[in-house]
């Protein structure tokens, strides 16, 4: 296992998560699973999204955005409760009257819980960023030939509070999304697992691929789990990012088959229903990894992944050069 | 003591625990002589929020013309016991 980098030159490998904190890195908040993020911080997650797009520029990808909230019953219908219950945030609202104002005031007042008086909305914190996109396609009709390739990018939400800084509860995610034949949908998740590849070599992240499946709520998912794992339907970027270098899922590689699209009846141009495929960025962990790799002082990263990332100019940094490489690694 | 007493200085233990949570000034800047040009933050809208908080506790309902008059925290808490021993503002 990687261990974290030495941010001091002395040899010592600090608890590198506490190093993130104790530098302003990021910033401690009072619920286990949140935190700040510092100026270093996103500028190295700004980075990785211009990187990334850059990579998936010759793919022309329609960019689309949505809130960090979405429908329920949206979320309801893509099954998400039924598979992931324990992940799931619901946005709850104070809906009374003035009757129930002056309760709440009271309890308020008297330091009572007021968990009861809020009531479900109508949106849920979205849990991956992809999830709006799926009924947004099915509104459109029938796919073109061609079928879609979505990018999107969204602040994401999945209750496990934790103090590994690694997992937080409030994350962002970039994503892109293939709609279209399952030969064309197994072809963007594969091409995506080998430019990922190549992008760990390139900003000297120690990453390895392995299978993988969706944390299923219970017995049962247990069992989709497995099968999820044996048909090796989804896989993930593994990089120390972790408490102490633990590696963690940083990137995700999923084939959906006709899930969504039976679900929101997407169809193809010849009417059959669509696959679809996405890839994921974790943003966070990504960065976290980064951090983790090169230590916590931007100034002491190699020269190239600074330029990689657009970090500053370094003095080395031959534009034509750098697009050269980047477009090379779009065509893996 | 009379009971009437007790009664008076309880309902200022709980008026100064309230007006010290919603006021946000430390209990002890809070007595029986107390006046509102000595906490900022006493207005009516935060007034009236001290009342839902007996209520809450005690389950005496004040209406706020009950209120009209009264020159620092011993006045509330007498109009309030007023109000809770006669059922209506004396």
């Amino acid at each position: 296992m990687a261990k974290a980098a030495d941010s001091k030159g002395d040899g010592r490998v600090d608890d590198f998560q506490a190093s993130l904190l104790d530098r302003g890195v990021l910033v401690a908040q009072t619920v286990p699973g949140l935190c700040g993020r510092g100026d270093a911080f996103e500028r190295v997650v700004s980075g990785l999204i211009a990187l990334t797009r850059r990579i998936a520029a010759a793919d022309g990808a329609e960019r689309l955005a949505f809130p960090p909230v979405m429908s329920r019953a949206h979320l309801e219908r893509n099954g998400y409760f039924s598979a992931f219950p324990n992940l799931a945030g619901c946005v709850h609202c104070f809906m009374g009257g003035p009757e129930d104002h002056r309760r709440l005031v009271g309890k308020l007042v008297c330091e009572e819980d007021v968990a009861d008086e809020f009531r479900p909305s109508k949106v849920v914190l979205v849990p991956a960023a992809c999830y709006p996109v799926y009924p947004t396609l099915s509104a459109r009709g029938a796919l073109p030939p061609e079928g879609a390739l979505i990018e999107v990018a969204s602040y994401c939400f999945r209750h496990e509070p934790s103090t590994d800084l690694a997992r937080q509860q409030s994350f962002r995610m970039q994503e892109f999304i293939r709609v279209g034949s399952p030969e064309e949908t197994m072809a963007f998740r594969d091409l995506w697992m080998r430019r990922a590849e190549r992008l760990c070599a390139m900003l000297a992240l120690p990453g390895r691929v392995e299978v993988a499946n969706d944390p299923f709520f219970g017995e049962a998912g247990r069992d989709l789990g497995e099968r999820q794992r044996h048909d090796a339907l989804k896989f993930e970027m593994l990089l120390p990012a972790g408490p102490e270098g633990a590696p963690r899922a940083c990137m995700s590689f999923n084939a959906h088959r006709d899930h969504f699209g039976a679900i929101w009846d997407i169809r193809r141009h010849d009417g059959e229903v669509a696959h679809t495929a996405c890839v994921g960025f974790g943003l966070e962990r990504l960065t976290l990894a980064l951090f983790c790799a090169h230590g916590t002082e931007l100034a002491g990263w190699p020269a190239a992944i600074r330029d990689y990332l657009g970090l500053e100019l370094t003095g080395r940094e031959d534009a034509d050069a750098l697009s050269g490489v980047i477009g090379e690694l779009a065509h893996v | 003591m009379s009971d009437e007493r007790l009664g008076r200085d309880a309902m200022l233990e709980q008026l100064r625990g309230l007006m010290a949570k919603v006021f946000g000034v430390a209990v002890e800047r809070i007595g029986a002589d107390t006046t509102p040009d000595e906490i900022p933050r006493w207005d009516s809208l935060n007034l009236l929020t001290v009342m839902i908080g007996i209520e809450r506790r005690l389950g005496i309902s004040v209406p706020p013309e009950a209120l009209e008059g009264v020159r620092d925290v011993g006045g509330v808490a007498d109009a309030i016991l007023r109000h809770a021993l006669n059922g209506a503002p004396a």
